[in-house]
């Protein structure tokens, strides 16, 4: 078997499965729990508010780094 | 499951989008968001913050409001303690989407009914962000349901 190097999980190509087949559901949730065995990082708890999802999604993107986003904490 | 299973049960209107949702369209890539298109009126908002309490029973939900949703933040996001996902309630997308703009259809999981955007709905939201991995989104959709660039 050939092997593919990614310099991310989130590079690796999606997994082509069924449309709406109820176990893409799980899937999705071994997938994800795998790729967080592979890159552990985690987001602090509780309520945030952003103007826009492109803040939303830098504020999480900056929290895999391990920097605090800029998200207003309540 | 825990969590869209109280959404239907407390009858939340949502409609699942993000990468979760592409993942039951059929595209699995990993993801620890679960993205949530709401109606952000106070009944729904209330019955959101109830649906969440009866999985998590965490006092900081009281600060998902309405009047957020409704007003300046279009996203609030919710980390649970001790778990390793965010859960984002997004009310709209700029001026091109509201929550009754998003076209979806039912799948059914061990009895509960999940509300999940279409991929064409999916591909429309994806395809003009400015993250990458949206971008990416956008094309696989595109490229495996036929769909026009327009």
């Amino acid at each position: 078997m050939p092997v593919s190097k990614y310099r991310s999980v989130e590079d690796v190509p999606p997994l082509t499965a069924p449309r709406l087949d109820p176990d893409n559901l799980r899937r999705v949730l071994e997938w994800s729990a795998f790729c967080r065995r592979l890159h552990p990082w985690r987001a602090p708890s509780g309520v945030f508010r952003y103007r826009t999802m492109d803040e939303a999604a830098a504020a999480r993107d900056e929290w895999e780094r391990g920097e605090p986003g800029p998200g207003l904490r309540l | 499951m825990a969590v869209l299973a109280a959404l239907e049960r407390e009858g939340v209107a949502y409609v699942l989008v993000g990468a979760v949702a592409m993942a039951l369209q059929g595209e699995v890539r990993a993801t620890q968001d679960l993205d949530l298109f709401v109606a952000p009126d106070a009944d729904n908002v209330r019955r959101i913050r109830a649906a969440l309490d009866s999985v998590f029973a965490d006092p900081d939900l009281a600060e998902i409001t309405s009047e957020d949703l409704s007003g300046d933040y279009s996203v609030v996001r919710y980390v649970p303690p001790s778990e390793a996902y965010a859960i984002d309630l997004i009310a709209r997308l700029g001026e091109a989407f509201a929550f009754d703009d998003v076209q979806w259809e039912v799948m059914r999981r061990d009895g509960v009914a999940i509300r999940v955007a279409t991929p064409a709905m999916l591909y429309r939201m994806k395809r003009d962000t400015l993250r990458w991995k949206d971008r990416a989104d956008a094309d696989r959709l595109r490229a495996r349901f036929g769909l026009e660039r327009d």
